[in-house]
């Protein structure tokens, strides 16, 4: 089995449009194919992840091409620190079948939201004392 | 060093298959079977007794078996509504810190269970049901699980002696020593590297 999922680029603002081009051979034409736009977690903790958009594409061939269209969501951006990284990604999903993954990086200025960097830590601190006030 | 470049990322370290010198699982299978397919897997916190389990499981998944895998917090005494109810509809069941449960909440899950082909436990300490393995740790084994994590050179003898051959304890505490130390990419650039089509594999430091 072959898949692949073509894409102009894998970095996009919130609310940009994520237009490409999936494509499979198989033996045999899948059951279901589908196309998942997820985040998932990597760091010292457990792994998190969530699917927040699917494309399921209509009677599957066995050799196929499909194009797809998404949102690239408002949220969560990606955004990396030492404890935890959210990752956002693409999967086709092909039944039965193996799946096929790239990484996409969704965030304001196409620059993943680094936690380390000082300013972040200043703005969470500015937020916590708004908090404060408003009690 | 960002959480995704780091080597011990709880991704890594899941990956890693269980290994213990001599262990075969043709001998643990056999085991198995001879107990009528009750067992448990014994061993110290961090020396691998719920990596071999999931295994076990995944083992039993992949010939299509209905399995359920049951794991138990700290001080968790009794089964769930969900826990009972997984437990019932299944043929094969995994018990991750049997010891949590206390006497009647292990006298439940007996009863739970009897139905089914297999019940698997881990436990601290045998007693419970006949001892198919005990998980144990040495320095040579942290060493061989660094080495397939990351070509860094670490002291895996002394990592060993400081956390008492827990290996789950010694592999966090490189995580935190690796997440403390800059990443050369990253000394003035917050370029993002992209890995694409690797959302499943591990790389080194």
């Amino acid at each position: 089995m072959s898949a692949e999922i073509r894409l102009e680029r894998t970095t996009y603002q919130p609310g940009e449009t994520i237009e490409g081009v999936v494509t499979w051979s198989n033996q045999k034409p899948p059951r279901r194919a589908e196309l998942r736009l997820f985040w998932h977690t990597k760091g010292k903790g457990d792994r998190d992840s969530e699917t927040v958009q699917q494309q399921v594409f209509d009677m599957p061939q066995r050799q196929d091409s499909r194009a797809f269209v998404l949102q690239a969501p408002d949220f969560p951006p990606s955004f990396s620190g030492r404890l935890i990284s959210l990752m956002w990604g693409l999967e086709l999903v092909l039944e039965p079948g193996e799946s096929k993954a790239i990484d996409l990086l969704i965030a304001t200025g196409g620059k993943e939201l680094d936690l380390q960097r000082e300013e972040w830590l200043q703005i969470a601190d500015t937020q916590k004392k708004k908090m404060f006030w408003k009690r | 060093m960002k959480a995704r470049h780091n080597p011990f990322r709880s991704e890594c370290v899941d990956a890693l298959p269980y290994r213990a010198e001599g262990f075969s699982w043709d001998i643990l299978t056999t085991r198995l079977h001879a107990h009528q397919g009750r067992g448990a897997i014994i061993g110290p916190e961090g020396h691998g007794k719920t990596t071999l389990l999931l295994e076990w499981k995944q083992r039993f998944q992949s010939q299509a078996s209905s399995t359920c895998f049951v794991k138990l917090e700290d001080r968790q005494h009794r089964l769930t509504s969900d826990q009972r109810k997984n437990i019932s509809g299944s043929q094969h069941i995994f018990l991750d810190s049997a010891e949590q449960l206390g006497w009647w909440g292990w006298q439940e899950a007996r009863k739970l269970t009897t139905h089914a082909k297999t019940l698997i436990i881990t436990t601290h300490r045998p007693g419970r049901l006949p001892t198919l393995m005990e998980c144990r740790s040495s320095p040579q084994l942290l060493a061989g699980l660094i080495a397939e994590l990351t070509s860094h050179p670490f002291d895996a003898d002394a990592l060993w002696d400081r956390y008492r051959g827990n290996i789950r304890l010694a592999l966090r505490s490189l995580y935190d020593h690796c997440a403390s130390t800059p990443q050369p990419s990253e000394a003035g650039t917050t370029k993002h590297q992209m890995s694409t089509g690797s959302l499943s594999v591990c790389g080194g430091v």
